[in-house]
C-alpha cells in the first residue's frame, strides 16, 4: 500500500491500457487451441504407423492436461503483473510500481519537483486508433529515466502531470 | 512401476506448485493492491478454472495409470 501524508491525495491511478490484456488472452486462447490441432495430426501419423500405439490417447491426454493446468497459471500470473504495475500519481509524488513475476517487485517514489522532463509515444495502427502508448519520465534521482508502455491516453497522463508540476 | 510412480510424482509436484502459487497471488492482491477495486471474483474464477484443469490432470492420470496395468 502507499503511505500518504495529511495534505497528500491520489489525483490518479494508472495501469496499462486494456488491450495489452486483451493481446494475452488471445494468445492464451492459441496455447489453449494448439493441442487440439496437434491431436489431429497425430491422428493421421498413428493411422500410418504399422504397430498400434496402445498408450498413446491416455499419455497424450494427460501431456495436455497438465499443459493446460500451467497454462491457465502462467496467465493468472500475467494478470497480476497487468493488476500490479501501477503509476499513482498524488500532488506531491508519483509512485511507480514494477511487479515482475510473483518474486520480484521494484517501487519508486518521485516527488513532483524532481521530474524534469515528460515525453510521450505513440508508435504504430493500433496504438493510434486505440490511443495507447508510451510514457516516459525523466528525473534529477539516481535513476533518471522511468518509463510506462501501453498506457492509456499518454497525452492525458502528461497533461495531468504537467498540471501538477505548474501549480 | 516406475511409470506409475512418475505420474504420481508430476500430479503431486503439481498439486503443490499449484497450492503455493494460488497462495502467492493471494498473498500479493491482499498485499499491494494499490486501488480499493476488489478482484475476488478474478481470484475466484482462477481458482475455479485450475481446480477445473487439475481435475482433468487428476482424471488422466487415473486413466493413465489403469491403462498401464
Amino acid at each position: 500500500m502507499i503511505s500518504l501524508t495529511q495534505e497528500e491525495k491520489i489525483i490518479a491511478v494508472i495501469r496499462r491500457h486494456l488491450i495489452w490484456l486483451v493481446a494475452k488472452i488471445f494468445s492464451f486462447a492459441v496455447l489453449l487451441v494448439s493441442p487440439i490441432i496437434l491431436y489431429q495430426f497425430l491422428s493421421l501419423a498413428e493411422k500410418s504407423l504399422s504397430f498400434k500405439v496402445v498408450y498413446l490417447n491416455q499419455l497424450y491426454f494427460f501431456i495436455v492436461s497438465v499443459f493446460y493446468f500451467i497454462t491457465w497459471i502462467y496467465f493468472f500470473i500475467d494478470f497480476l503483473d497487468y493488476w500490479l504495475d501501477v503509476w499513482v500519481i498524488t500532488n506531491k509524488k508519483m509512485v511507480i510500481i514494477d511487479q515482475k513475476g510473483l518474486f520480484h517487485r521494484d517501487i519508486s517514489e518521485i516527488p513532483i519537483d524532481k521530474i524534469q522532463d515528460i515525453k510521450t509515444s505513440t508508435e504504430g495502427f493500433l496504438q493510434t486508433t486505440i490511443n495507447f502508448g508510451t510514457v516516459s519520465v525523466q528525473t534529477a534521482s539516481e535513476e533518471n529515466s522511468f518509463k510506462f508502455d501501453s498506457v492509456p491516453d499518454p497525452e492525458k497522463v502528461k497533461d495531468i502531470l504537467l498540471k501538477i508540476m505548474h501549480k | 512401476m516406475a511409470w506409475k510412480n512418475l505420474i504420481v510424482l508430476i500430479t503431486l509436484v503439481l498439486f503443490a506448485g499449484w497450492a503455493f502459487v494460488s497462495w502467492m497471488i493471494r498473498f500479493h492482491i491482499k498485499k499491494y493492491s494499490v486501488t480499493e477495486r476488489s478482484i475476488k471474483i478474478i481470484y475466484i474464477i482462477y481458482l475455479a478454472g485450475s481446480a477445473l484443469f487439475f481435475g482433468f490432470v487428476l482424471l488422466n492420470a487415473f486413466t493413465l495409470i489403469i491403462s498401464l496395468k
